[in-house]
């Protein structure tokens, strides 16, 4: 009997020390074998961006807007989790699925199996230890995603929750992320980042459906300024929102390169708001960043803008539409980076220069100056603060261009009779352009007669030529309103001078292309945003006698078969 | 045979609460009851030939709700006869056995008036719960916080509107910057510390700490701009008083950033 006990005690003993050690091994599943193989994978594929210590600073992460994600501060945007915790394995999965569309990030399904997705998540996550602290552990932290459904009053409710939790202060109010709070917000690497532009369906990073949308705002987006709102709003309110932000989400058509201008009778609208410009349709011309010439521009603002035209017996004019965030009509001409060197990429437009910081420097004494307190030096210790960084910080300043916002659209000055154009970037010497310059702060001058300035170019090396007083016949007209700028351009269809300024004739394909810069974003001079070149058609009417000879030739042709009819039947009797 | 058995059951316990123990066991803080307990006062004052202003801050957006004067900084107040700086946290460093941490009977709050974070600096023990109410301000509120170090306490980000508050458990020591990303002069620190002998100076410079076991120990001064001071061999005697004084100067910048500023400049 006492046999018995003990052997049972001693098994009961021994069961609860491998548990005991099971338990306190980690929980989850990383084998090494997956590890050693993801270290492989992401040693080929991924380190040139994410670093080799996965820190985010891999040789082209400082050309790259957003920066690759740093995984050892392991702060990540697109999550199933609460602020500040980390994403599921699955998370990690869709985003390398996925990719992350507007950025660097490609999607890795064609070039990695599963099986090696999984490898590489399993080796990413070993460069933190959030991924390992049981406190931490995702599948504790999850919000809730239950959809609900659409009713009558769903967008109504969003739209109250929208200005109840005030989007609209980073977003702005039709959601181009214009708020007054956009301007100097900076993520936790203290590189500058705006609020989406929530109209464009192509920017979402991680997808545009509700329930993508309502992930967002319920986790937050760790190490941006986003933060989660799941204690203040109610599930509810959220699903309410994101149908809501849902019905601001738009995307555009960029299929169609042929501009149709229309032709009207009586006076071309002069303004951007007159009604008439409602009853046509608009081309949406994609634009990209200037990488030709130097300053080569990997971050332009601009992506897109809309384009409108009509014209009359006597004059064409033009409709521009663009979102841009900010109102730049301040212009500082030495600001323009001709060179490329003055801080182009955003680690070197990053620089700190506050005004405590120089009263710092007046403070500063030279190495071996005898310090105040000098004899007290024997008692206390003085440690480096390395671990606590925070005072080390230097106050963020970030960059403030004072640049204006403007558009130019650009013609051959001649159209070009086969189909070869000049080159799309400023031509090229044998084919010159004509730009039409529409500038911001010339249109706040009241001293100016125009705010366009008309030049000429010959290619992109050579300088350009800004037409005299005299050959300036372009008119504008122009706002910004809510995050959006609303250009009309106007010119004669022909000038006098046919050398130099494009003369407009009907019926024909004419090429056209457009430049943009945003102010803001430090554009100016050859770093802007461009189009290749698109093709304007001034559309003809079909002339009446068209349809009058169709007629009489339709009424020809029916009466001789009528005759030829009459006559073969006369023939039989 | 009954030795052994009595024996290995032994063996086997200690090696179970070894396990259970261990796990528990994350900061090494005991909580004892303090006999006799010491303590420590002093000043922490600014040496240096100029006090540092207060930096005033523009109001630039809310002001109905925020207050159209600007506000002051409060990264350095430092009195002006005395030179005591306010707002340093004092600190005994890796103490392992004390009193136990008195919460508030409202708990550990950091709310937001006018925005403004009050008070600017906090000291909590590990393990507590801050909560975060904004009572006052009709306008929402973007509390983001930052952590040092990195393996500390997580960084949140949480919408607050009036009315509204949120909590969270801060498990480890280390620092919490608290900002709002509305309004971007706001300002706070949480600091958390693996003891509760802890205390923010005063406007005067001055702070106390009590019902500290006797014994020999590390003495911190941190103030966020002005770094970290540590004495060290502090002795505490029973019932006693031990006058512990800090100065604390503007650090010398690093020779690298020296120089950053000299091409730039």
């Amino acid at each position: 009997m006492n046999m018995l006990i003990r052997i049972l005690f001693q098994g009961v003993l021994g069961i609860l020390i491998i548990a005991m050690v099971t338990v306190s091994t980690q929980v989850f599943a990383q084998t090494d074998e997956l590890v050693e193989a993801g270290k492989k994978i992401f040693d080929k594929r991924c380190w040139f961006c994410h670093g080799r210590e996965g820190k985010g600073d891999g040789p082209v992460a400082e050309y790259l807007v957003p920066r690759p994600r740093d995984f050892v501060t392991a702060l990540f945007k697109f999550r199933v989790t609460e602020s500040g915790y980390p994403p599921t394995d699955e998370n990690l999965h869709r985003t390398l699925k996925e990719g992350v569309p507007g950025t660097a990030m490609p999607s890795f399904e064609g070039l990695l199996e599963e099986e090696e997705r999984t490898q590489v998540i399993q080796y990413i996550k070993t460069f933190s230890t959030i991924f390992t602290d049981p406190d931490l552990d995702p599948q504790k932290h999850l919000v809730n995603i239950e959809e609900i459904p659409l009713t009558a009053e769903t967008i109504a409710k969003g739209k109250e929750v929208y200005k109840k939790a005030e989007c609209f202060k980073c977003h702005g109010e039709a959601g181009r992320g214009n708020g007054e709070s956009a301007r100097g917000l900076a993520d936790q690497r203290k590189l500058p980042i705006l609020p989406r532009n929530l109209t464009k369906a192509w920017k979402f990073k991680r997808g545009t459906t509700v329930k993508d949308i309502y992930t967002r705002f319920t986790t937050g987006m760790d190490g941006t300024p986003m933060p989660s709102f799941v204690d203040n709003l109610t599930d509810e309110e959220r699903w309410h929102l994101s149908y809501y932000v849902k019905t601001l989400v738009r995307d555009v058509d960029r299929s169609e390169v042929v501009i149709k201008s229309k032709y009207i009778k009586g006076d071309l609208p002069a303004a951007p708001d007159d009604v008439r410009w409602d009853n046509i349709g608009s081309i949406n011309v994609g634009l990209t960043g200037q990488v030709l010439a130097k300053p080569r521009w990997q971050i332009p603002s601009v992506d897109l803008v809309s384009v409108k035209s009509m014209y009359n017996d006597n004059e064409i004019a033009f409709l521009l539409e663009w979102d841009d965030r900010f109102k730049d009509i301040k212009h500082d001409e030495e600001m323009i980076d001709l060179e490329g060197d003055k801080e182009f990429t955003y680690v070197k437009q990053y620089t700190s220069t506050s005004a405590e910081d120089e009263e710092w420097e007046d403070e500063e004494y030279e190495e071996g100056e005898e310090t105040e307190d000098a004899g007290e030096s024997e008692e206390e210790e003085y440690e480096e603060d390395d671990e606590y960084g925070f005072e080390d910080e230097e106050e963020v300043v970030l960059p403030q261009w004072i640049l204006r916002d403007s558009i130019a659209i650009q013609f051959p000055t001649k159209i070009p009779d086969g189909p070869v154009k000049p080159h799309f970037f400023l031509g090229n010497s044998g084919s010159p352009v004509n730009l039409w310059h529409w500038k911001a702060d010339w249109q706040e001058d009241p001293e100016k007669n125009s705010a366009v300035e008309e030049y000429n170019a010959t290619g992109f090396k050579n300088p350009i030529k800004v037409q005299p007083p005299e050959s300036q016949a372009t008119d504008s007209n122009a706002n910004w309103n809510d995050g959006r700028w609303r250009v009309v351009m106007k010119r004669t269809l022909t000038t006098e001078d046919k050398r130099k300024d494009i003369q407009f004739e009907k019926g024909k394909l004419i090429p056209i292309a457009f430049h943009v810069h945003d102010g803001a974003n430090g554009e100016a001079g050859l770093k802007m945003s461009l189009s290749s070149w698109y093709l304007l058609n001034l559309e003809m009417r079909t002339p009446i006698m068209v349809y009058v000879y169709s007629l009489i030739g339709a009424m020809v042709i029916a009466l001789a078969e009528v005759w030829l009819i009459k006559k073969s039947r006369s023939k039989d009797q | 045979m009954k030795n052994m058995f009595v024996a290995k059951t032994l063996v086997i316990v200690s090696i179970i609460s070894l396990i259970i123990g261990f796990r528990g066991y994350v900061y090494g803080y005991e909580e004892i009851d303090v006999q006799d307990g010491g303590s420590i006062s002093g000043t922490v004052k600014f040496v240096g030939e100029k006090i540092p202003e207060a930096k005033e801050i523009t109001v630039d957006k809310d002001k109905e709700v925020c207050g159209a004067e600007p506000k002051h900084s409060e990264k350095f107040v430092i009195n002006a006869e005395n030179r005591g700086i306010r707002y340093v946290v004092v600190s005994i460093e890796g103490i392992e056995k004390g009193k136990k941490a008195e919460v508030p009977a409202e708990g550990y709050n950091l709310p937001q008036r006018k925005c403004w974070f009050e008070p600017h600096v906090m000291a909590v023990p590990a393990g507590a719960t801050v909560s975060f109410p904004n009572n006052i301000d009709k306008v929402m509120h973007n509390l983001h916080s930052y952590t040092m170090p990195s393996d500390s306490n997580r960084p949140f980000n949480k919408g607050v509107p009036f009315e509204g508050t949120f909590s969270v458990t801060l498990k480890k020591p280390g620092l919490v910057k608290m900002t709002c990303d509305v309004h971007k002069w706001m300002l706070a620190w949480i600091v958390v510390k693996d003891s509760p002998y802890y205390a923010i100076t005063d406007e005067n410079g001055s702070f106390k700490i009590e019902n500290i076991p006797p014994g020999t120990y590390t003495v911190q001064a941190w103030q966020e701009a002005l770094g970290r001071r540590v004495k060290k061999d502090i002795t505490i005697n029973a019932s006693g008083d031990t006058k512990v004084d800090f100065k604390l100067k503007k650090k010398k910048k690093r020779k690298k950033k020296k120089k950053k500023k000299k091409e730039a400049g």
